[in-house]
């Protein structure tokens, strides 16, 4: 399959940084950070194959077919859908997007204390109670299971703190995000990004 | 209101203890332990008031007993136990004939143990958020929009938590079973004086 370029995207692809995303701090093994000839190929295979499958299925494509990375495949994924949503009608064809920018996109971890809960279980001085006719009738209740119990909440419970479950508290954990970053804008990013990764 | 006695009934009153239940651990400040003129008294009020025991009227006649009669909340309790089994199956409306009657103890009992408690407790621990973005300032707007993707933690550090925070509750589906274990388990090592030791009678 022949591509025509423009005289501006054939420039384009001479002189600008073809490789690197985020100023340098994203590079990809297989893939530019532009719309090369193999990327408008795949675009579209996709097409042709796949049009309106769901996300995971055309990562999958673009990873089994292409041999190329999970984060190679939803980086074009995500530009793949970007092209199209920008197009509605059919009046255009992939070629046009050669030499187009890719638009980053990946996965970002940021660093924070994540809530978790746990059950823990213990012990305290208390009693069963119930109403009986003789202390034969009463152990008779309670070997039945039907007395009351009772707590002396004076006394302290004994609990092995060590032996926690812990799991993640996961509305916490969103409300405490949420709060967090709402700290941080645009004239404050030097801290935000002490703390964020891109993987 | 008369009250005629056999002869036995009346030479049993004489001589019996007539005060004491549970082999004397229980007394009761207004009442013995049998039927005497003042509850057959009581008995005939009772059911002139709310007719033969049911499950229905249980509150009522201890309401009556109490606030009526002057009695505790413990002798309220026994009597309407003694009357419900004297008036069982039976309309009688005359209880002179139960005079000098036993009554069959009946009231609370406690047995002192150990509660099986459970709480949840909250900390915090180290840990990331991951969210796909296009960029920095994406994933910050991500990040203030709950638009992400995971949260988790580096489970082999130590969360921090304050255990003094800990809301308990009784573990109730496993309180009942470990009680009833523990009698069991006592009376199959033949520990019953252990168990009558731990047991008091609320007055």
């Amino acid at each position: 399959m022949k591509i025509k370029l423009t005289e501006e995207q054939y420039n384009r692809l001479l002189v600008e940084d073809d490789k690197d995303f985020l100023d340098g701090a994203i590079n990809f093994k297989h893939i530019g950070n532009k719309v090369s000839p193999f990327i408008v190929k795949l675009f579209n295979i996709i097409n042709e194959k796949c049009k309106d499958c769901p996300w995971d299925q055309v990562v999958g494509i673009i990873k089994n077919d292409f041999a190329l990375t999970e984060e190679e495949a939803t980086l074009l994924t995500y530009n793949y859908n970007n092209f199209r949503a920008h197009r509605p009608n059919d009046e255009w064809t992939f070629d046009e997007a050669l030499g187009e920018p890719l638009i980053y996109y990946g996965k970002f971890l940021y660093d924070t204390a994540v809530p978790v809960h746990g059950r823990v279980y213990g012990e305290i001085s208390g009693w069963a109670e119930g109403y009986a006719t003789s202390y034969e009738d009463f152990l008779e209740v309670l070997q039945n299971g039907e007395g009351d119990v009772v707590i002396d909440w004076n006394d302290r419970v004994d609990a092995e703190l060590y032996d926690v479950d812990w799991d993640i508290d996961d509305d916490g954990a969103m409300e405490r995000t949420i709060d967090d970053a709402d700290e941080y804008d645009e004239d404050n990013m030097e801290e935000f990004l002490n703390r964020v990764s891109i993987g | 209101m008369k009250i005629k006695l056999t002869e036995g009934q009346y030479n049993r009153l004489l001589v019996e203890n007539d005060k004491t239940f549970l082999a004397g651990k229980v007394d009761f400040p207004h009442i013995g332990n049998k039927v005497n003129k003042f509850i057959v008294k009581l008995f005939n009020y009772i059911h002139q008031k709310v007719g033969t025991f049911k499950r229905t009227n249980n509150d009522e006649i201890r309401n009556i007993i109490t606030r009526d009669f002057g009695l505790t909340k413990g002798e309220a309790e026994l009597l309407v136990h003694n009357y419900a089994n004297f008036s069982h199956d039976i309309d009688i409306d005359d209880f002179s004939s139960y005079l000098g009657e036993p009554l069959e103890f009946y009231g609370e009992l406690k047995f002192n143990t150990r509660i099986p408690m459970q709480a949840y407790i909250s900390g915090t621990m180290d840990g990331y958020i991951t969210g796909h973005a296009t960029s920095v300032d994406d994933f910050i707007d991500k990040l203030e929009n709950n638009n992400w993707d995971d949260v988790d933690s580096d489970w082999d550090d130590d969360v921090e938590y304050y255990p003094e925070d800990a809301e308990w509750d009784v573990d109730v589906d496993y309180a009942g079973d470990r009680v009833a274990d523990e009698i069991r388990d006592l009376r199959r090592q033949g520990d019953e004086d252990d168990i009558i030791d731990r047991i008091e009678i609320v007055e």
